[in-house]
């Protein structure tokens, strides 16, 4: 059947959702956040069984806006409850003649912007555990449920659930407002905000899920939030700019990742006519944006990230410069995962013997597949095919994502094609 | 012609997360544009939660059902040529996955 959904945007509920949310705290104070979601669901309710009757209305997003106004009316004006907040703006609301254009005044387009950007600066306050942050900022600003969201990370509802929980608890105990942090504060809640985004993104492109669906609504909600993170003089630094450029390069490859049976393509095989080119050219856009005065680790992985997608070709990939990024990177950040990359690049660079020593001094990684499947790789190009064969059955132990498996498999028939039981080690 | 009552009852949840509270008023939108299109469609009007049930001057009470399945989230007004007919329209209603039910009832007409 067709729909008339046609006319209306993608996820207009879920992205009206969160402004409404953004909006309600910010009227009525964050610690009245259950209130302000309960408003939003009601407004969202009321949606569904007037427009599923009577068609949609002419403005749905206005529709949506006025019905949410309302409903806080009311519910500011029973039982006095405007008394529970605790906002600069308070007294407005006590007031019948103050309290409607106050209301009003907060669903102006400039303020719903204003609000969002509020509520990241809330959702990935750095009291907050970075896992609580995450499962917030999904809820509140993206309009994910918690079931959606426990889809999203493989997670059980309850988990979810009390990382939701927590960050609320933390909200009323530190008595957090919606506010913008000072000047001074600034670039440190700022990374916060970016970095709850990168592991977001990251979540989404490389995730553990076994279905691929859910995973890109990640990253495009990450994208969203970075972008509102530019349209601000306030954040939109070079780092912003960076970790905006990195995304987009990123997923300029999405589509090719994947085969129509779901099976990843590595980057090596990926069809580089099907990368996305007016993203990497928004990317690039974004990166030259980024380049003014600071360097972030975002620059850096943008650069590589760059590297890749103007390369014609897997071997034309300027092998040599990405090596000396991951290098950088490795002394300014250095993590196993950084490493592992720098590793992976090496054996493009320099030599496969170079990688395999990189790689065996790698500390803290025995859990993560793709560690496994390097190693396993590296043994393979080395042909020492019984070595390869066991970090690939490792690696396989270790993912639970459905296409990974799958890849993880076919290389381990591979191992045996050539020369059964043979080694050359 | 005859006109058939669809009276749905029960249906989504009231914590059903935007994007499947979106994805439901799709279905929706869609059926009632079907309706229309064939000229089956004869009135709508969805009803609120909640109520009140009068059994007397004195007897007023909340309900007759206020959550639960049993609940009546709206009706339809149909065309169709029989019951059988009616009854085949309702495998629209995009309400069976929440453990929706459909009443289909005839319209008496009033032939003198």
């Amino acid at each position: 059947m067709q729909s008339s959904l046609h006319q209306m945007v993608d996820h207009l509920f879920r992205h009206e959702s969160g402004k409404m949310i953004a909006v309600l705290s910010k009227l009525l104070g964050l610690q009245n956040l259950q209130t302000a979601q309960d408003i939003t669901q009601d407004t969202l309710l009321q949606a569904l069984r007037t427009w599923s009757y009577k068609g949609l209305p002419e403005n749905p997003t206005a529709w949506l806006y006025r019905v949410a106004k309302n409903k806080a009316v009311d519910y500011l004006r029973r039982e006095k409850t405007f008394r529970n907040v605790r906002t600069q703006h308070a007294y407005l609301l006590q007031s019948e003649y103050t309290l409607n254009p106050t209301v009003h005044s907060f669903f102006e387009e400039g303020e719903i912007e204003d609000s969002q950007l509020r509520m990241m600066f809330a959702c990935c306050h750095p009291v907050i555990p970075v896992d609580s942050q995450i499962a917030l900022a999904l809820k509140t600003l993206c309009g994910l449920s918690g079931t959606e969201i426990a889809h999203a990370f493989l997670k059980d509802e309850e988990t979810i659930a009390k990382r939701i929980y927590r960050a609320k608890e933390k909200i009323r105990a530190e008595n957090m407002e919606l506010e913008m942090p000072s000047p001074a504060q600034l670039p440190q809640r700022l990374d916060a905000v970016l970095h709850c985004l990168y592991l977001l993104f990251n979540e989404g492109y490389n995730s553990s899920h076994p279905q691929q669906l859910i995973r890109e609504e990640l990253c495009e909600e990450a994208m969203r939030m970075a972008y509102m993170l530019t349209q601000t003089s306030f954040t939109n630094l070079p780092r912003t700019n960076a970790l905006l450029a990195l995304f987009c390069f990123q997923a300029s490859r999405l589509k090719a990742r994947l085969d129509e049976g779901g099976n990843i393509i590595l980057l090596k095989h990926q069809d580089r006519t099907k990368w996305y080119q007016p993203l990497i050219k928004k990317g690039f856009s974004f990166l030259e944006e980024a380049t003014q005065k600071e360097t972030s680790i975002y620059h850096l992985e943008a650069a590589i990230a760059y590297m890749h997608a103007v390369a014609s070709s897997f071997e034309t990939t300027d092998w040599k410069a990405i090596y000396y990024l991951y290098g950088i990177l490795a002394s300014e950040h250095p993590t196993p995962f950084v490493a592992l990359n720098k590793a992976i690049a090496a054996s493009y660079a320099v030599s496969r013997e170079a990688a395999l020593a990189e790689l065996q001094n790698i500390k803290g990684l025995d859990n993560y597949y793709l560690y496994h499947t390097a190693l396993g790789e590296i043994y393979f190009d080395l042909d020492r095919r019984n070595d390869a064969k066991h970090y690939y059955q490792k690696a396989l132990s270790l993912t639970r994502s459905l296409a990974e498996q799958q890849l993880l498999q076919e290389k381990i028939k591979a191992c045996a094609d050539d020369f059964p039981g043979f080694s050359l080690s | 012609m005859e006109k058939f009552m669809l009276i749905f009852h029960g249906g989504i949840k009231q914590d059903a997360s935007p994007q499947d509270l979106q994805t439901n008023m799709g279905k929706w939108m869609s059926w009632v544009e079907k309706l229309q299109k064939e000229g089956k469609y004869v009135s709508g009007e969805p009803l609120l939660p909640g109520g009140k049930l009068v059994s007397g001057k004195t007897s007023i009470t909340d309900g007759p059902y206020t959550e639960g399945k049993e609940v009546v989230g709206g009706f339809f007004v149909i065309n169709a040529n029989n019951l059988q007919e009616a009854v085949d329209e309702c495998q629209y209603y995009p309400d069976f996955d929440y453990g929706g039910q459909v009443q289909v009832r005839q319209v008496m007409k009033m032939d003198m």
